[in-house]
């Protein structure tokens, strides 16, 4: 059925040099005809990946400013103490915990350590997984060896019981949480970007470059880094949804962010003992996890989609 | 493998005769359109063509042009949505394959209607031997069993060119080679003894070298089976030697209908024309530059108003533009679309120097010196 | 094929023994006393401390097993080395080591027990993922675009962004907790796996909600992984080609397409059963499911490090002689690699 996909693929071409309607379309768009500008029109008309853009702002604001505007005050009970486990009312939208603590206010504060420790574990497996993957693809030979087998090693572990043992080591603690998650995090990211370099490698311009006596870290950083860059930036946004995953479930093991600061994961640990008289302790911090961890999925399908970057699973 | 239980009011087509005053295969204004997101794809616009045993059609055109299209919608292996059949007819034997059941059509294919693709790497299937693939048509259609049809397999394989047979039918297809694969391809065709094989582009992914060598094979295979063959390719230098009938296709239907001679020697249509052209020539005391057909095929969508060719053709006039032309036939079947495929100066004047032609010209120069 | 097997088991090697020494390194690192967390509160006697330090290989001793001394009488520290080759040649003999909390019992013994709950659960856990996650790709992929897909879709997008131990605690409430009270009783499922070996623990109801919550995130994989893949088979030359030979659609689907898209489904499924052997230590939490990786997790919180190493030692051989299964078993599946050649020749 090539053929039929061909001529699909012609009448695109064809209907996209014509009719004048689309036409004005692209020319509202001309000035950014580079890649990324590219990639921006096409994730503007992918709707899931926008609902997801906005939620993840929206959960972004919302922790920020939660200092100025949410009322309770955290970690000591309210002043009403006797008002524990209150169900779901105006006042309290997600009810009041054992400790007659508003819940809502303690979900917006998980957002807080929810997202810093998505993005910053993300952030530092990224940074090494980068120098490992560039070391491994770009010198080849025995450094390839060394680090892919040190990646196999990582690998091997078990991964929740990996963190946890690092934790047990290192102690709990949100710094240790996002230290843990983020050193052990590299090798997929360094596979994924050795193999982006290798792809890179293999084209003319790098030896052209090369040939025109640029250096090794010029060559990397110039030419190699950007033509991989699109890859790295879809894998750390899933990465990111995983990332909150595991922190929820280190804290919910208590081995994560220390009570009295809320995390979503210490917030659903704290609900499960009331899980059969009130549910809605451990349900509303799970909703938060399970509608942000979506939205970094969603959007990182969606930049995948629009960046055009190859991946081996779903 | 699950073998169908045959239907006792089933006949068999291929061994009833052809009914008087009809043909082994007609195609009769065909039209099938894809119906997508973008609008309607005009895929098969109005195709028309007759085939008897032993005969061999070229289809040729671009890609785009609906060739290969067509023959699948013979074979029924269109997807229906998006595709649907917006008229004409296709009679095997007498009888409309449009008009038969799914169950049916999986009768006629590989029975009476075997077909090969252009890609003989990819269309072999990579988890099983090929063996057991040569052995599915024959244990479907022909009721054989295991043995009888692997024994029948290595016959074949034999008959195809495929040194040591017994041992490579337990072979996988990644062992071996393009042209290898293809000739399985053949094989595996021809191993229900089909009245029609459809070669959509059967040479176009293998070496030059053995391109000859399959169009010959299937030449051979022609001979001793007596079948038909549709070779659908873009390139007319393929069918030059072995097509009886040519079809040049242009945008979903043909542009010229003709026998092989009257499309190289007395070709009417322009576009037929620009393929000539664009053939490169051994002819070795004089240089002609080739020319190629400038632009791109029209968007099946939004079809030119008149003449589908028109916005390409150096020849076109204001009547091009405005309507579609109607074909014209000559005394001998020999048909065009074109509205000045009446007009034999038009013709003359602009008709690419076709080897006749040459001949003529120098005899006539010979002649005056 | 002889070559390959040996090419992995020798890959096999320098990563137990990089997996051991990382473990190593964690253990000697994590302050604190283990003779001391042994004791707890109370004391010890000079005695009996000396022995379990001895026995623990922490200190020098002689052949008899008596601590050596240095000139002033003191007990020498077993440099870091030693004590790790001991333990390497401890696990060669199958010796995995002796708690430090449950006193006198070897960690092989405490795996031996744990080792079948969690071995149970895996399977039923990867029953289920087969069965719905091909089940559920299949329909998706073959009724592409209809009410079922997208359902499929949008579940499996869900189930990979949930939390595990949430999902648990979702399926608790309702089939625990709401069916219960809403059938006055008459009927509900088992929410905890009743620690302990018990009649009422064979029964096969207990295995139902932790085998879903265990399998839920690697069921929407699989249903994804299988409606990519039969998407991508059902556009092959090959499927185009058995469809001309005259098969029906449904031959045409068994036969030519299940057995090819399902080359990289069974490979993950084989991968993630390796996976649960590691024990799920949040499912096992959640359901108080005696387990390997409960036990593992309790260790590693109480300390425990004999029974930590020489279980994630024992996780690690068998996560990688599944994965080498696996491997091997793919080989079979695909005649492309079982003959060494590449994809494209």
């Amino acid at each position: 059925m090539t053929e039929k996909k061909d001529m699909y693929e012609k009448n695109k071409q064809v209907s996209a040099e014509a009719p004048n309607q689309q036409e004005e379309e692209l020319d509202s768009s001309a000035p950014t005809r580079t890649l990324w500008g590219d990639a921006w029109n096409r994730l503007r008309k992918n709707k899931l990946a926008i609902i997801a853009i906005v939620w993840i702002i929206f959960m972004v604001i919302l922790a920020l400013s939660a200092d100025l505007w949410v009322p309770q005050t955290l970690g000591k009970p309210n002043a009403q103490i006797y008002d524990v486990r209150l169900p779901m009312s105006a006042k309290h939208p997600f009810g009041t915990d054992q400790l007659g603590r508003d819940v809502l206010s303690r979900v917006i504060y998980g957002a807080r350590i929810s997202l810093a420790v998505g993005v910053l574990a993300t952030a530092i497996s990224t940074v090494i997984g980068l120098v490992m993957g560039a070391i491994a693809a770009y010198y080849g030979g025995i450094w390839d060896t060394i680090i892919m087998r040190l990646a196999d090693i990582f690998l091997a572990f078990p991964y929740t019981l990996f963190v946890i043992a690092m934790l047990a080591v290192i102690g709990p603690g949100i710094q240790n949480v996002f230290i843990a998650i983020g050193i052990l995090g590299w090798p997929s990211i360094a596979r994924v970007f050795r193999s982006a370099i290798l792809t890179v490698k293999e084209n003319d311009y790098v030896d052209a470059a090369r040939s025109m006596g640029a250096s090794d870290l010029r060559i990397i950083t110039r030419h190699i880094f950007p033509n991989s860059v699109a890859s790295i930036v879809v894998y750390a946004t899933m990465n990111i949804g995983g990332a909150i995953l595991t922190e929820s479930a280190l804290s919910y093991l208590g081995m994560g962010v220390v009570p009295p600061d809320p995390s979503w994961g210490s917030l659903i640990e704290a609900g499960q003992t009331y899980l059969s008289t009130e549910p809605w302790l451990m349900i509303m911090p799970g909703l938060a996890i399970l509608t942000t961890v979506l939205a970094f999925t969603l959007l990182g399908d969606g930049l995948r989609d629009a960046l055009d970057v190859k991946m081996k699973d779903a | 493998m699950a073998r169908k239980k045959k239907n006792d009011n089933w006949v068999e087509l291929k061994n009833q005769p052809v009914p008087e005053g009809s043909h082994l295969l007609e195609v009769d204004n065909l039209k099938m359109y894809f119906h997508t997101q973008d609008g309607v794809v005009k895929a098969v616009d109005g195709v028309s063509y007759t085939l008897d045993r032993g005969e061999t059609l070229g289809v040729v055109g671009e890609s785009g042009s609906g060739k290969s299209v067509t023959s699948l919608t013979i074979m029924g292996l269109i997807d229906m949505p998006p595709g649907r059949i917006e008229g004409g007819d296709v009679r095997y034997r007498g009888k409309s394959l449009l008009k038969m059941s799914e169950a049916e059509m999986q009768h006629i294919r590989g029975n009476d209607i075997a077909m090969i693709f252009q890609d003989p790497m990819t269309s072999l299937n990579p988890v099983y031997t090929i063996g057991r693939q040569l052995s599915e048509g024959m244990r479907l259609h022909l009721g054989y069993s295991k043995e009888q049809a692997m024994k029948r397999s290595i016959e074949l394989l034999t008959m195809v060119g495929i040194p040591n047979a017994e041992q490579r039918v337990k072979d996988y297809p990644h062992e071996f080679s393009g042209g290898m694969r293809q000739r399985v391809m053949i094989a595996m065709a021809l191993a229900c003894e089909p009245d029609i094989l459809i070669a959509d582009e059967p040479t176009t992914a293998l070496d030059v070298t053995i391109q000859a060598q399959i169009i010959e094979l299937m030449q051979e295979m022609q001979e001793k089976n007596g079948n038909a063959i549709i070779m659908i390719t873009h390139d007319l230098g393929v069918v030059a030697d072995v097509a009886d009938k040519i079809m040049v296709m242009y945008a979903g239907s043909p542009v010229e209908f003709g026998s092989a001679d009257e499309i190289f020697y007395e070709p009417m249509h322009p576009y037929t024309w620009g393929l000539i052209r664009s053939i490169p020539k051994q002819i070795k005391d004089k240089k002609s530059p080739l020319t190629p057909i400038k632009g791109n095929p029209p968007s099946l969508v939004h079809a030119p108003k008149g003449c589908p060719f028109s916005p390409r053709c150096p020849y076109a006039k204001d009547i091009c533009h405005q309507k579609k032309p109607e074909p014209f036939y000559t005394s001998t079947g020999h048909y065009t679309k074109c509205h000045f495929a009446n007009d034999p100066d038009f013709i003359k004047r602009n008709q690419p120097p076709t080897s006749r032609s040459i001949k003529r010209e120098a005899a006539a120069k010979g002649g005056e010196a | 094929m002889g070559k390959y097997i040996l090419k992995r088991v020798l890959q096999f090697i320098p990563v137990f023994l990089g997996v051991t020494l990382i473990l190593f390194a964690l253990e000697n690192i994590v302050p604190g006393d283990p003779i001391k967390l042994m004791a707890g509160e109370k004391k010890l006697d000079p005695q009996t401390e000396l022995n379990l330090r001895a026995t623990y290989h922490l200190i020098e001793t002689d052949s008899n097993g008596k601590p050596v001394r240095d000139s002033n009488g003191k007990t020498i520290p077993t440099p870091m080395w030693k004590r790790y080759v001991l333990y390497v040649n401890g696990l060669l003999h199958g010796d995995l080591g002796t708690s430090y909390q449950r006193k006198g019992q070897s960690v092989a013994s405490i795996l031996a027990d744990k080792y079948p709950y969690t071995i149970r659960l895996s399977i039923v856990a990867i029953i289920i993922e087969a069965v719905v996650g091909i089940g559920a790709g299949m329909v998706s992929a073959l009724k592409r675009y209809s009410f079922w897909d997208i359902l499929v879709t949008l579940v499996t997008s869900i189930m990979v962004a949930m939390p595990a131990y949430w999902l648990g605690m979702l399926l608790q409430l309702f089939f625990g907790v709401f069916l219960k009270n809403a059938t006055g009783g008459a009927f509900y499922l088992p929410i905890s796996g009743a620690v302990g070996p018990g009649a009422e623990f064979d029964d096969w109801v207990y295995y139902i909600l932790p085998a879903i919550t265990l399998a839920a995130v690697s069921t929407a994989y699989t249903a994804r992984i299988m409606r990519s893949q039969l998407l991508e088979v059902m556009n092959q030359d090959y499927i185009r080609t058995a469809r001309a030979k005259g098969l029906s659609r449904r031959d045409v689907i068994w036969h030519h397409a299940l057995k090819n898209a399902l080359i990289p489904v069974v490979t993950y499924i084989g991968i993630d059963f390796g996976g649960m052997m590691a024990g799920a230590i949040l499912t096992e939490t959640v359901f108080n499911w005696p387990g390997v990786g409960y036990e593992t997790y309790r260790a590693i919180t109480q300390r425990d490090w004999p029974i930590v190493m020489g279980s994630v030692t024992v996780i690690v051989v068998v996560v990688m002689v599944i994965n080498l299964i696996v491997d091997i078993s793919y080989a079979f599946l695909d005649p492309r690699i079982r003959y060494g050649a590449g994809k494209n020749d």
